[in-house]
């Protein structure tokens, strides 16, 4: 009776470190949210600065559809992951200088598109939302 | 001519079966000994003077320090089971406790923009314990679990690492000598990284072996590739060989230092930041792999083989999801 309390208890600490983890990233999410301080308008083009570092940040980002996008990659003693940098649906692979700015420029996309952004292993990512 | 049936607890696997055969077979007065994995059951033919009782208490001594136990009666698998109850929460809360680390932050730090050696073994620590442990430690984890129910020495294990850290420094110099002619093309690490993650899923699942379901559906080990596994304790190349390869084993960390030692220019240079990097990689992996191999021999083996194979099914999938996303079959459905 004892070791089944003992098991449903590490059970319950198991699925709660998982839950927490998963909200733990939610939390940073909205946080890094970005509308408009991340983007400015040059000569027609949406200039959109990400972070790649540990991840990238920000992560939920959105940006205007039928208006070419200039993604700027900026790395900063970037060692992990994100610095193996691709856009499946683009067909773009890039290894990131370990630090540095790397631009690539990504023709208009429609509204209600999404542009989704890993690093080369999958584990990290990032999303630019077209409205 | 007498035949007996035994009941034997403790096997995981075909080559137990021809360990055992082998052993008992040998004995004096036995013709014949036959084991049936998925019923557990030992017959054994021959002119054998002494009672059941006399041979359980004689061959238990030679089946003994590979674990396994003979009986006369059935045991019920009452303690198999059991270990698998405490394995699930066991391996959740190490899953559980990965993702806490990756999400806190703690590790997401950049470094100096010029790249020292010691840097890059501070950069291997950190990677063992980071996205990398998924990948790479999950194959060590399961990889040295499935050894250490093999064979009995840490051999392999040792001449793995050896042939890692010897591996990345020759490799790192080659890099760094060449410099940037080559580059691998990360749709083919990808899928390195896909195919990583089914051996890893299969391991776990034979790890796990509730049911003996994967007992009895495994691929018959053929003699002669068992004959090359006990050849493996007292050889060389395989482990050796299996640890060079871990350099082109997809994990974000180690492309990068690729990628340095190849932009580094000198092949001293690069073969130093690979090595480092390797070196630095050694403590949490060797912890994994010794560790296995300690628990392997433990009253606790059941349970650590258990643990290990939800933790390895656990990271399986976690690469496998992250690498399809990665080719952009599926959205990401998380961020370490």
């Amino acid at each position: 009776m004892n070791q089944k309390y003992i098991i449903y208890f590490s059970e319950a600490i198991g699925i709660s470190l998982i839950l927490i983890a998963l909200f733990i990233d939610s939390g940073s999410q909205n946080g890094n949210q970005t509308g408009g301080q991340n983007i400015k308008n040059e000569d027609g083009v949406q200039v959109i600065r990400i972070l790649a570092r540990g991840g990238y940040s920000p992560r939920q980002i959105s940006a205007r559809a039928d208006i070419p996008v200039r993604l700027e990659m900026e790395t900063k003693g970037t060692y992990d992951c994100s610095s193996v940098f691709t856009i499946p649906s683009l067909g773009y692979q890039k290894r990131l200088p370990s630090t540095g700015l790397t631009t690539i420029n990504v023709p208009a996309q429609k509204t209600g598109t999404s542009l989704i952004g890993t690093c080369g292993m999958g584990m990290y990512s990032f999303e630019i939302k077209f409205n | 001519m007498n035949k007996y049936l035994f009941h034997v607890s403790g096997t995981h696997c075909n080559s137990c079966k021809i360990l055992i055969e082998n052993i008992i077979g040998k004995q004096p007065g036995v013709s014949k000994a036959v084991f049936d994995l998925g019923k557990q059951h030992l017959t054994v033919e021959g002119e054998i003077s002494d009672s059941p009782e006399t041979l359980v208490a004689a061959w238990s001594k030679l089946l003994g320090p590979h674990q396994y136990h003979l009986h006369l009666e059935k045991q019920k698998e009452t303690k198999e089971l059991k270990s698998v109850a405490y394995a699930i929460p066991l391996g959740l809360i190490i899953l559980g406790l990965f993702f806490l680390l990756q999400r806190s932050g703690l590790m997401n730090f950049g470094f100096a923009e010029e790249l020292s050696p010691w840097t890059a073994f501070l950069i291997g620590v950190i990677a063992s314990l980071t996205t990398c442990l998924a990948v790479v430690g999950g194959l060590v984890l399961s990889l040295s679990a499935k050894i250490s129910q093999e064979v009995s020495t840490t051999r392999p294990l040792v001449l793995f690492h050896t042939g890692r850290i010897i591996g990345f420094t020759i490799l790192g110099g080659i890099l760094g000598a060449v410099g940037e002619v080559i580059a691998i093309n990360n749709t083919v690490m990808v899928i390195l990284g896909i195919t990583t993650s089914l051996i890893m899923i299969i391991l776990g699942i034979n790890l796990l072996d509730i049911f003996h379901i994967t007992r009895r559906f495994q691929f018959a080990l053929p003699r002669r590739l068992y004959d090359y596994l006990i050849k493996i304790e007292a050889g060389f190349f395989a482990p050796f060989i299996i640890g060079v390869a871990t350099f082109f084993l997809p994990c974000g960390f180690t492309q990068s230092m690729q990628l340095a030692a190849l932009s580094c220019g000198t092949s001293l240079r690069g073969a130093a930041i690979m090595g480092m990097f390797a070196l630095g990689t050694f403590p949490m992996l060797a912890l994994i792999s010794f560790g296995s191999f300690r628990f392997a021999r433990t009253k606790y083996a059941p349970l650590f083989f258990k643990t290990a194979g939800i933790v390895v099914i656990g990271f399986g999938l976690l690469s496998l999801l992250a690498g399809l996303a990665a080719l952009g079959i599926i959205r990401p459905l998380f961020n370490i």
